[in-house]
């Protein structure tokens, strides 16, 4: 287990680093999360409205942050912010996750079905994932719909994406159920690594690191010769945290915060705007080794 | 999960469902010492396919039920009955649903009443409605004999139950009597043990069976 300052800390007793431009000082960080109580209080968004697309509409008074009408206390969302790794410095980014969060690893291994409606059905196209998770005894199925994004003035001040998502669990059939009612399989993926689960000033985070490959064979998840890596030798990292309209702004603050540990291995920031890897890892990576190599793991 | 009947009130030719039958029935269930419990509700949706006006409606089932029970009011239930396709998910399913808008609810029911105790059985009446115009659809009843959840094994003492609950309800004269309709569970994929899917499928059995009695009194 890592250890920082003798004994393992969890990340609500710590505060954030500040963010180092270069390695020297990113290695002082990552131990440096030790010292510091952690009672930092971000600027609140004071956009004066921000849209979420699929039909529900966010207004945000300034200062402290209000919801009001047209969003339904059962819109489910959540915060999400992405990176990239290069899988020679997973493990490393393993040691440091273990370290901050406090809690063991699950291993992760997802069959995920992409469908879309056929062409007819609905007035717009509209699209579903199907989701069966592999690593229980019995494969567990989840319907996952993930909707549009805060848009608006407001939601460019806040680094990470705040959508609105709805899961549920589902019995083994529901793939047959959205075939039924008209929609296709788009294409399918199967994701392998793992995931941590805390909370962090009370948001229930989770970060994942996982490879994703494509099938060559139709629900091919069982040997790897019928999968290929969509990026060799590239491992994708995502933290997410669920919130509601009523908690979203703390809930982004607490995501945000959190990625700010991990800079100096990776840069995390909103899907679709690519940061890339960041030319601190390696040397993060090795210092983070060395550093575990010379405390009881 | 203990077996159930889910019964139906099938109405004499040429006469309809009222609340006085309804009245009936529960002063019935209280007559055999049944022990008013209190309420329940399950409510059953219509879920139709929203189609670009080029679409050939054959292509989309013409439709399919949600049901949710209060067993679990947590959970929610899809019968697609062409298909025999019954799936359980979660209640958050219907928010997915909605936010898909490939399919949108159009008629909605509401089964509420209450429930009595009576031994090893739990009996319940109650009314079918609309929510939409709160009229009288229908009456249903739900027998579940506690002890046993196989099916197969429940069979007899089922049948004789319901023998003694037809005697005692014969006493009155109602325009009507109770029916029982058994699925193929085997069709939906169920199995011999009793689960909620099994309940799903009983309410979209009776739902068909409504409606067709509703279509030959209104021809």
């Amino acid at each position: 287990m890592l250890r920082l300052d003798g004994s393992r800390r969890r990340l609500d007793e710590i505060s954030p680093p500040v963010k180092s431009p270069n390695l020297a000082k990113s290695h002082s960080t990552l131990i440096s999360v030790k010292r510091v109580r952690l009672n930092h209080r971000r600027r609140p968004v004071t956009a004066d409205h921000h849209l979420i697309s699929d039909h529900t509409t966010l207004d945000i008074g300034k200062g402290k942050e209000k919801c009001y009408n047209q969003i339904s206390s059962k819109v489910s969302m959540e915060c999400v912010v992405q990176g990239i790794i290069e899988t020679q410095h997973v493990e490393a980014l393993e040691i440091l996750l273990l370290g901050l969060c406090g809690v063991p690893k699950e291993s992760l291994r997802v069959h995920e079905l992409i469908l879309k409606s056929v062409p007819n059905l609905g007035l717009e196209a509209s699209e579903i994932r199907i989701l069966c998770d592999l690593m229980q005894p019995e494969p567990a199925w989840t319907v996952r719909h993930v909707g549009g994004s805060m848009r608006g003035a407001g939601a460019d001040q806040i680094s990470v994406l705040v959508r609105t998502m709805v899961e549920s669990k589902a019995s083994k059939n529901v793939l047959r159920l959205f075939y039924l009612l008209g929609y296709k399989l788009d294409h399918e993926l199967l994701r392998v690594g793992f995931a941590f689960h805390f909370h962090l000033r009370g948001a229930q985070i989770t970060v994942t690191v996982s490879s994703y490959s494509k099938m060559l064979k139709l629900h091919g998840t069982e040997s790897t010769d019928d999968n290929v890596p969509v990026s060799p030798g590239i491992q994708m990292v995502e933290v997410t945290a669920p919130a509601s309209a009523e908690n979203y702004s703390e809930v982004a603050a607490a995501v945000s915060s959190f990625c700010e540990y991990l800079a100096p291995l990776l840069h995390l920031s909103k899907p679709g705007v690519s940061t890339g890897v960041v030319p601190t890892a390696a040397a993060a990576a090795a210092s983070l080794m060395s550093f575990s190599g010379s405390t009881n793991m | 999960m203990p077996i159930k009947w889910v019964l139906h009130w099938q109405p004499n030719a040429g006469h309809t469902v009222n609340s006085q039958i309804l009245a009936e029935v529960s002063q019935c269930v209280e007559s055999i010492n049944g022990v008013k419990e209190g309420k329940w509700k399950a409510t059953l949706s219509f879920y139709r396919p929203v189609m670009k006006e080029q679409a050939n409606p054959a292509e989309f089932p013409r439709d399919f039920l949600g049901i949710s029970l209060p067993e679990q009011p947590n959970k929610y239930y899809f019968v697609l009955r062409g298909q025999r396709l019954v799936v359980e998910a979660d209640s958050t399913i219907q928010t997915i649903m909605e936010k898909l808008q490939s399919y949108k609810t159009r008629v909605a029911l509401n089964f509420e009443g209450f429930q009595y105790q009576l031994g090893d059985f739990q009996l319940r009446v109650g009314k079918v409605v609309s929510i939409q115009s709160e009229s009288l659809r229908g009456i249903v009843m739900e027998m579940e004999y506690k002890p046993i959840s196989s099916w197969e094994k429940s069979h007899k003492i089922m049948g004789e139950f319901f023998d003694i609950w037809q005697e005692a309800l014969s006493k009155r004269p109602l325009p009507g009597h109770f029916v029982h309709m058994e699925p193929n569970f085997g069709e939906f994929g169920l199995s011999g043990q009793y689960t909620l899917q099994h309940t799903a499928v009983q309410y979209a059995t009776i739902m068909l069976q409504m409606i067709a009695t509703a279509q030959s009194v209104r021809n």
